[in-house]
């Protein structure tokens, strides 16, 4: 049965992954001069890229949201977490910002908050907040986590592993970039 | 004679200490992540999928999550949804269900196949609810609610099959359920019938709508721009209490 139903998938990727498949695929042609994004990036040792606790900061890219008890944890996407108070319902207030560089993904059992650094599994020990510890980082777990794409699809320009991390994009007016999706 | 007093005097006064440990362990809330999460807590486990992969840790010891087993579980896989000892896993073409007997060694039962889209999953019961979204980069073009009777875990049985707009994430509380459609907004169905939810009304706020997490009588929504709260003490009839957009 788990083969066929895996012939089948196997058939639907072969049918239509041609035009599908979000990967920075270099673009054989030129499409001359648009605005595009263009990746910002850090490199090892930059503040950008250490977890650290920051004060509360506008949400610009919102992403997924965990509850537990009476906080509320929101990505913000490629940046970090949001926690949010709201024990006042009608009155919610951010309490202060999480900055994990390539964060996507949040859950928190007990004290323990489980999130991702682009590819890597990291937990935090949340217990003397606003003091933050790592106290796991599980390296590769999110292979398709390593590069982030634009917020909106369209042309962009590759990202190139030599200039460092991709912590977010800009747009620019840029003279034939090579990716789309 | 005297050690036994003691003993029973110092279980006595142990007794009570005890007590208000074990109470307050219990008083630890458990949260609730999203639809379209690829993490999902389950006991002493946590559960992580990447795109083929679901990954499963013992994080019972302090912080220190433990690997104990690594399932190859298809292929394009997005969303995780741990319930009733199943995980439910949402891949851009096909349901999964994993049965949990033993909590480190996720089963495969079975799949379901559809066309070409992105579709987390929650489950109330015997039913799940998947949204299907074209478009984009999920691929496709059926954008649409699913609706599968669970029973037999080894056969879901399609229920339903409700035309949305463009639905992201939902989440169920007892007879409501929400589908969060996009930029049409948060549509609440009735599902006192479950297998045919009946379309109550959509809340549009102008803003894009992604996912629901329904929590002790709160309806938080993840829309673009941050976060919305509802009361549900009312399941169907949702009431906007706040938004944090800034």
């Amino acid at each position: 049965m788990k083969i066929t139903v895996h012939c089948l998938i196997l058939g639907c990727l072969l049918l239509t992954g041609c035009w599908w498949d979000p990967v920075d695929r270099p673009l054989s042609y030129n499409v001359g001069i648009v605005d595009a994004y263009v990746p910002v990036y850090a490199q090892e040792g930059d503040a950008e890229l250490e977890i650290a606790v920051l004060a509360s900061r506008q949400t610009d890219s919102a992403g997924k949201i965990f509850a537990i008890g009476e906080k509320l944890f929101q990505v913000e996407q490629g940046k970090g977490i949001h926690i949010i108070d709201y024990s006042d319902k009608r009155n919610p207030k951010k309490l202060s910002f999480l900055q994990i560089p390539g964060c996507q993904e949040v859950a928190v059992k007990g004290q323990h908050l489980y999130t991702n650094s682009f590819e890597d599994l990291v937990v935090l020990d949340l217990a003397t907040y606003p003091d933050v510890q790592v106290t796991a980082r599980e390296p590769g777990v999110f292979p398709e986590l390593s590069t982030s794409f634009p917020p909106q699809w369209g042309y962009y320009e590759c990202p190139d592993p030599a200039k460092g991390r991709v912590i977010g994009w800009e747009i620019k007016r840029i003279e034939n970039p090579k990716c789309y999706y | 004679m005297r050690t036994v007093l003691y003993f029973i005097l110092s279980a006595f006064l142990l007794l009570p200490a005890a007590c208000s440990k074990e109470s307050k362990s219990t008083q630890q809330p458990t949260g609730k992540g999203g639809s379209m999460a690829r993490f999902a807590l389950a006991g002493n486990y946590l559960y992580v999928v990447n795109t083929t992969w679901l990954h499963v840790y013992d994080v019972s010891e302090n912080g220190q999550p433990v690997i104990k087993n690594k399932v190859n579980a298809g292929w394009n896989i997005e969303t995780i949804f741990a319930y009733d000892n199943k995980l439910f896993l949402g891949s851009s073409s096909a349901l999964y269900i994993f049965s949990l007997n033993d909590p480190v060694t996720p089963v495969w039962e079975s799949g379901v196949t559809h066309l070409r889209s992105c579709d987390p999953v929650v489950t109330q019961g015997n039913t799940a609810f998947v949204t299907l979204r074209g478009g984009s980069t999920c691929g496709g073009t059926t954008n649409a609610l699913m609706v599968y009777d669970v029973t037999d875990i080894k056969a879901p049985a399609l229920k339903a099959s409700i035309p949305m707009k463009g639905p992201y994430g939902l989440g169920v509380q007892d007879s409501a359920l929400y589908v969060c459609d996009g930029a049409d907004g948060l549509t609440v169905f009735d599902i006192k019938s479950p297998h045919a939810p009946r379309k109550l009304q959509t809340i549009e706020g102008g803003d894009m709508y992604i996912d629901v997490i329904p929590y002790n009588g709160v309806l938080i929504a993840y829309v673009r721009n941050g976060v919305r709260f509802f009361d549900i003490s009312k399941p169907q009839e949702p009431v906007l209490l706040s938004a944090l957009m800034d």
